[in-house]
């Protein structure tokens, strides 16, 4: 169990990033969506132990993340958003590396758990290449062989698809859908569709204060109803802009498709009601503080 | 290219440069710099030292560029350097390249905007050090730099900054910055600095032994960029005179101007090259990562269900132990300085450095010097600290940046591993890069040793001097780096604090402000010994290493507090500054902060009560306080007889000595009170007075004995004493060396005074800047006075020493050996003149004995060497001093060997000391003489300062040191022959030139020890002047002049100053005329010439001397210095002697003798059979001159 209780975050400035933030997140995929700039990242850096909290706690199964991060980092696994390697070193040489300093061995000891993982991420055929001719996604999946080396109790992953193409990006979902099984994994992403993949529970976050903390079908439930979808041109579009909530708008054949929320009233001439999808909660937290009723719990 | 886009790269990187630490470390630095050579940090060595005597500007045009040549080479480069060179790699590690690449900005653009923001940031930096200099020079007002200033004139500041600044600055800063850009290797960009100090300290700016070829010579002005040998060779290394520097303009030659242009040239001209190279590297660079890798096709979707599930694969974490994660850690790092090219490049470098350093190490008269284990270990340990400390600056801050600038960091933070153990490994690794340099020097060193083929190879003094001097230093630099990186998190601030701690502590050694407290790099402290080691220094040594260490380990603990892979929070920082978690932070540290604090208190507290420290300095100071007007020129009577019962115990430095003085009253008044002068470090002293005890009055150190009846002229008395003390007492202030020690491997006590009081007031005592005078200046017929001896007792006296001491070491003293006993360890030894002397020592030592003809030398037996020659020149002195002098008196000429604590030797009458590093450990052959100079020179001082004692006056130290040299220039010639004749007096000729203060030069009748440059007047010119006087006079009349001389004056009680020897020399004289014109320009004036051959030209005559072609050579002859003397020039072909001296057939010459004044010059015709090589001034070395080999023409 991951408890994370009264969590606050103060930049010089001052700039709050994380006002309060409480989570209890039990073992499987827990997603952590907001906009950039909302407090994701700093959330999983104190997680990771990388950054001081202005104050709050962090458990890890009862063993205190803030006092002494160093306790947990063995039973950590780290993607972060941003990450690099030596680019002297081959791709096996890099791994190696890491995975000492993790203290990651395997049965037939460190270097065939290496092979294992690069031949699991499919880069065995370039183990002996330098990691600086690596491609984007290439150098996400030594990352992600990195973080779940280990078998790590707790594996966060912050903005993990950023450097995958589609098909890459599905496998990874994958990844981390069976990693969950028997650990915590705690995804932090801007792109709703990985939550509404991978996560049966999600929270939340705008400016530093958890919004949210629910299931994609529950947030898709507690909108229910209040979503339509219709056709308007350019000039129409300004104006429901300015007047309705719109939570997504695509140009089809030259007119705009929106999707509005209407909670209260009728929706507007052309439009009509539509099953909501998880963006359009998404969209309605960012854009209202919250979903309509109480905050569910997760 | 696009103005406006570079003005922005240009703007963007200016602003970034100023305002990172390393920009203001710099400017902060230079700053205080400017003031401190405001203040005479830095002059040059000209003018004269007397109150109102004209001194060597700081503002002279001269003045400020040396300073500007020296601040360039040593400390501003580095800096320059740095921020240049990692411009651009600095760029790619910030990921912003793959930005500028999606820009119009061009190649050029940006590599001359980047390059032109930096240079013009450091630009700033110069301009302020000099403003500084101008500012503090001119404006701030210093009452003690008065006359050290002169008038304000901008072009002396700002022709060197154009000429002198800029193009070194501009070659450094493009080609650090062109190796950055085109490497993106910052081990390269730091290796330029250091190479370039490393070419400039250790061999451009200090390599510049007399026999250098002048085109060689020539050559290394031109490439030295920073222009300080071009300076030095060109103008400050002979005296020009402080008139010239004060006024004078520097007047750049066109060679140097060119090579001005040329590093111009070359610094543009590499940045030129960057964009071409960089240009299609940084376009093409993102090729790599864009294009398409391997797809991630494996997994768990894969048909043939081979490739395993990532989630499936097997592997466990387990928190690695310290021992582990230490292992695991050092492995990498090792493997990553493996793999960095520094080490290649670093450790050849630094090798080709120190050994070659050590090499071409020359001693006294720009001799080569023996080299042994213990002297390259000692020498090279101070350059290989210098060398390390720069290495471990880069290698530390780029080992411990290197995760955080690889963006690895967010993922190896988060490991297990600990801080301690990960910076533990980072120490250890780097440690290792110092193991494999230190390895790399000794198997440089031990083929250098094996080369010269003399001294074994011994790994020991490598194994004891590196592992005391240099390892405690690079742990400590490693963990202060390490702090200073935890504390600030940047690159910058950290090579801005290291280079900036390193150029403080170069600062603090120039002005010779270091102490055992300050010298964390142990620089000159510990001289090597193979005949005790450490037994000086140990101590201190000890306590600074031990002060090094325990700062290393505070350093170390405030490294793993301070470097935190947690980012810290603002606000939990607060709070941690608030009183009581402070005060929990001290206590967490105390033990760590308790050792530094307690061993620098006890160093501090070893040097203020140490002999050369604090408590000594005042004991001094109230002595002199206390007695200089009471006592100073009272007359005291003599001692006529000393009886000394010396009691050494070596181990513990101890002495006790319990004796008596004979005290005769040659006076011609009585004497109702006695002075006597006791150490300053001594524990007690008692007195008695014909046997009976007495209580002297004790004025600060000055006994004042009142006798019950006064003595009369004639009469005499017993004063007896018992001291007892230590020599040296307590520790060195910062090491070196001590001319008097009782240690357990070997005492010399020069004199007796440091174990026994002496009869009168000691006028040097309690003497330094502060309260010295101007020396007393002594009418012109002074010496017709009755003049008293300048060192010794008034009257000859008889010696009798008793010495105890372990029966290991074996005891010397004046005169002959009358008894030994040896009993429980202990030896006792009685030492009695045989003829009467002035002075006395005691000397000991572990030896082995060579004996000759009536000489023996004692020598450390590992010192063997050499005794042969030495051997050789005591024999020789013995036999032909006496024969062309006067009969030696005494019965043996010994020789003793003392530890190399002190580079000297001296000639006590039978019993002469010498260092092991004189003579003993010098390289001989016929260009260096050394050890045939030196022991025939001391042997010569039995005659020249014994027999015959000089008068205390002026010129009075020429007739001891300066016969001492003429003695040895004849023994030379005699012994060794004409070639190496020649080559002993161009060095002292040499010798002279360059020590010789062109102002500050008196007379040689005035010369008496105190003005800046006697020493060389008294020693060199003092020898050179009567070889001279002897080829006018003739060798005969000479020598009997000279006999004349000693027997005249050798028993006093008038004692012979310079004008005595003249004019006992004159009665000699075949010419009077000639020989007055002769001591009227030598003597009694400072004329010196110094000659040039201009215009030459060289022609055959055919068909003439019976078909014979005879070849025609003319040019101008020129005296561009002073005096008027004949002087032979001759054309030459071929070399005179071989390397053995030895003459050679297919030499030959036509010569002619040509007189010219000062400044006056002739046209010169010489034929000859022969096509000359050269033309040669003074081809039989027998006119001192100056610049002698300028004087040449080769064709």
């Amino acid at each position: 169990m991951l408890e994370i209780r009264s969590l606050t975050k103060v930049y010089p400035g001052p700039i709050a990033a994380l006002q309060g933030v409480d989570l209890e997140i039990a073992e499987g995929m827990f997603g952590l969506v907001g906009p950039n700039g909302s407090g994701k990242t700093t959330l999983m850096r104190i997680v990771a132990g990388l950054l001081e909290a202005t104050s709050g706690e962090v458990f890890l199964d009862g063993e205190d993340i803030l006092a002494d991060p160093a306790r947990v980092w063995s039973k950590l696994g780290y993607l972060p958003q941003d990450f690099g390697f030596y680019p002297h070193l081959t791709g096996e040489a890099m791994l190696r590396h890491i995975l000492e300093l993790k203290g990651v061995t395997g049965p037939n000891g460190v270097k065939a758990a290496v092979a294992e993982l690069l031949e699991a991420v499919n880069l065995a055929p370039a183990a002996r290449q330098k990691v600086k001719s690596f491609s984007g996604g290439m150098l996400q999946r030594l990352g992600i062989a990195q973080a779940i080396a280990g078998n790590p109790r707790l594996l966060i992953v912050d903005e993990p698809t950023a450097g995958l193409d589609p098909e890459e990006r599905l496998r990874f979902y994958r990844v981390l859908a069976e990693l969950a099984q028997d650990r915590i994994v705690l995804l932090s992403t801007h792109i709703v569709e990985d939550v509404a993949v991978l996560c049966n529970r999600f929270a939340a976050i705008r400016k530093g204060i958890i919004i949210a903390r629910t299931t994609p079908r529950e947030a898709r439930a507690a909108i229910d109803g209040a979503v339509f979808e219709g056709e308007v041109t350019p000039q129409e579009l300004e104006d429901l802009h300015r007047t309705r909530t719109v939570t997504q708008s695509v140009l089809v054949e030259g007119r705009h498709r929106l999707r509005i929320y209407e909670p209260d009233g009728g929706p507007a001439p052309g439009f009509r009601e539509v099953p909501p999808t998880l963006e359009d909660a998404y969209l309605v937290m960012m854009r209202t503080g919250g979903l309509p009723g109480a905050v569910v719990a997760a | 290219m696009s103005g406006p886009r570079l003005l922005q790269v240009l703007a963007q990187e200016f602003r970034f440069n100023v305002r990172r630490p390393l920009f203001w470390i710099a400017l902060l630095l230079l700053l205080f710099f400017s003031w401190a050579f405001s203040v005479g940090g830095m002059t040059i060595s000209s003018g004269e030292s007397t109150v109102g005597g004209q001194r060597a500007w700081v503002t002279s045009e001269f003045a400020l560029a040396q300073i500007l040549s020296v601040i360039l080479g040593i400390f501003y480069i580095f800096f320059l350097a740095v921020a240049a060179g990692m411009s651009v790699i600095k760029d790619e590690e910030w990921r912003v390249m793959e930005m500028l690449r999606a820009t119009p900005l061009r190649p050029g653009e940006y590599v001359w905007g980047k390059f032109l923001g930096v240079f013009l940031s450091f630009i700033i930096v110069l301009s302020v050090f000099l403003t500084g200099l101008a500012f503090f020079n001119h404006v701030l007002p210093n009452a003690e730099m008065a006359e050290y200033r002169g008038p304000f004139a901008l072009v002396n500041y700002l022709r060197p900054a154009l000429i002198l600044g800029l193009p070194p600055a501009l070659f450094i800063a493009g080609t650090s910055f062109a190796l950055g850009a085109l490497t993106r290797r910052g081990i390269l960009v730091f290796l330029f600095p250091v190479a370039f100090l490393l070419g400039c300290a250790y061999f451009l700016w200090s390599w510049s032994p007399t026999w250098l070829n002048l085109e060689v010579n020539r050559l290394l002005m031109l490439v030295d960029p920073t222009g300080f040998r071009w300076l030095m060779e060109t103008y400050l290394e002979v005296d020009r005179g402080v008139q010239f520097y004060n006024l004078e303009p520097v007047v750049y030659d066109g060679g140097f101007l060119a090579s001005r242009l040329v590093f111009l040239a070359l610094g543009v001209g590499v940045i030129g090259l960057v964009p071409r190279r960089v240009g299609g590297r940084y376009r093409m660079e993102g090729k790599e990562r864009g294009e398409p890798g391997l797809p991630w096709v494996g997994g768990e979707d894969e048909e043939d269900g081979v490739r395993r599930s990532l989630a499936s694969v097997d592997t466990v974490s387990l928190r690695p132990g310290i021992w582990m994660g230490f292992s695991r850690v050092l492995r990498s790092e090792f493997r990553e300085l493996i793999h960095a090219p520094g080490l290649y490049l670093f450790t050849p470098l630094i090798l080709l450095t120190v050994v070659g350093t050590a090499s071409v190490a020359v001693g006294a008269f720009n001799t080569p010097v023996l080299l042994t284990p213990g002297t390259m270990a000692v020498t090279q340990a101070e350059m290989l600290n210098v060398f390390l400390c720069l290495l471990l600056l880069f290698y530390a801050v780029e080992t411990l940046e290197r995760d955080r600038a690889t963006g690895l960091a967010a993922i190896s933070y988060p490991t297990p591993v600990g801080t301690r153990t990960v910076l533990l490994a980072k120490a250890t690794a780097l440690m290792g890069v110092v193991g494999v340099i230190l390895s790399a020097a000794f198997v440089g060193d031990a083929s250098v040793l094996l080369f010269q083929g003399t001294v074994p190879v011994s790994v020991g003094p490598f194994v004891q001097v590196w592992g005391l001097l240099v390892i405690p230093t690079c742990l400590g630099w490693i963990a202060f780096l390490m702090a200073v990186m935890g504390l600030t998190r940047s690159r910058w601030a950290t090579y801005g604090v290291g280079f900036g701690v390193l150029s403080y502590t170069i600062y603090l050694e120039i002005i010779g402000e270091m102490s055992w407290l300050t010298n964390w790099w142990v620089q000159e402290t510990v001289p090597w010994t193979d005949m005790g080691f450490l037994e000086l220094n140990g101590r201190g040594l000890l306590l600074n290493r031990l002060f090094v260490l325990s700062l290393g380990l505070l350093f170390f603990v405030l490294a793993l507090k301070w470097f935190n892979r947690k980012d810290r929070d603002p606000v939990g920082l607060l709070s941690r500054l608030r009183p009581k978690p402070l005060l929990v932070q001290m206590l967490v540290l105390s033990p760590f902060l308790l050792l530094p604090l307690v061993s620098g208190v006890t160093l501090w507290v070893g040097i203020h009560r140490g002999f050369q420290g604090d408590v000594v300095e005042k004991a001094a100071k109230d002595y002199w306080r206390k007695n200089v007007a009471t006592w100073t020129d009272v007359e005291t009577p003599a001692v006529a007889a000393a009886e000394l019962d010396l009691e050494l115990e070596p181990e513990q430095r101890a002495f006790r000595t319990e004796g008596r003085y004979l005290i005769f009253n040659h006076l011609e008044d009585a004497v109702k009170r006695l002075p006597f002068t006791q150490g300053l470090t001594w524990d007690s002293l008692s007195w008695t007075l014909d046997r009976e005890p007495i209580e002297p009055k004790n004025r600060a150190g000055l006994w004042v004995m009142d006798l019950p009846a006064p003595l009369q002229p004639g009469d005499s008395l017993w004063v007896g004493f018992r001291v007892k003390g230590v020599l040296p007492k307590g520790i060195t202030a910062n090491g070196g060396g001590v001319g008097e020690f009782i240690l357990p491997s070997s005492v010399v006590l020069a004199g007796g005074q440091e174990v026994a009081p002496q009869l009168g007031y000691g006028e040097n005592i309690g003497v330094d800047e502060d309260n010295e005078s101007d020396a007393e200046e002594y009418a012109p017929d002074y010496y017709l006075e009755q003049v008293d001896p300048a060192f010794g007792s008034r009257i000859p006296m008889t010696t009798r020493i008793r010495i105890t001491g372990p029966d290991y070491l074996t005891y010397t003293s004046v005169g002959n050996l009358v008894s030994e006993q040896r009993l429980d360890g202990k030896v006792t030894v009685v030492w009695e003149s045989d003829h009467p002397v002035r002075m006395f020592n005691v000397v000991a030592g572990k030896w082995d004995v060579w004996r000759g003809e009536g000489t023996e030398i004692y020598y450390h037996p590992e010192h063997g060497y050499n005794i042969e020659e030495m051997g050789l020149a005591l024999d020789a002195s013995r036999r032909w001093y006496a024969e062309w002098f006067v009969p030696f008196p005494w019965t043996t000429l010994r020789v003793n060997e003392f530890m190399g604590i002190a580079d000297y030797a001296q000639g006590f009458p039978t019993n002469i000391t010498f260092s092991e590093s004189i003579g003993f450990l010098t390289k001989n052959d016929l260009r260096t003489l050394l050890v045939f100079f030196v022991t025939a020179h001391e042997a010569a001082h039995q005659w020249w300062g014994n027999m015959l004692t000089p008068g205390e006056g002026p010129g009075g130290n020429i007739i001891s040191e300066g016969m001492a040299n003429f003695s040895t220039l004849l023994l030379v010639e005699q012994i060794k022959g004409e070639a190496a004749r020649r080559e002993f007096a161009k060095r002292m000729e040499e010798a002279y030139a360059r020590g010789r203060r062109a102002d500050d030069e008196r007379p040689m009748v005035e010369v008496d020890g105190t003005h800046e440059g006697d020493g060389r007047v008294t020693y060199e010119k003092g020898g050179w002047v009567p070889w001279m006087l002897m080829a006018l006079m003739g060798r005969e009349a000479m020598l009997e002049g000279l006999r004349e001389f000693i027997v005249r004056y050798r028993d006093g009680p008038d004692y012979p100053l310079l004008q005595d020897q003249v004019n006992t020399l004159r009665e000699f004289a075949p010419d009077t005329v000639a020989f007055d014109e002769f001591v009227d320009q030598w003597y009694f004036d400072v004329l010196v010439p110094e000659y040039r051959v201009e215009e030459a030209e060289r022609r055959q005559l055919a068909g003439e001397e019976g078909g014979l072609d005879t070849w025609e050579t003319t040019f101008t002859l020129r005296n561009i210095g002073a005096g008027l003397m004949p002087v032979a020039v001759a054309v030459t072909v071929g070399e005179p002697f071989d390397q053995e001296g030895e003459a050679l057939p297919g030499y030959r010459e036509a010569r002619t003798t040509v007189t010219l004044g000062a400044g006056e010059e002739r046209a010169v015709t010489i034929r000859s059979d022969f096509e000359p090589e050269r033309i040669v001034v003074d081809p039989g070395v027998r006119i001192l001159q100056l610049r002698r080999e300028r004087a040449v023409h080769e064709f």
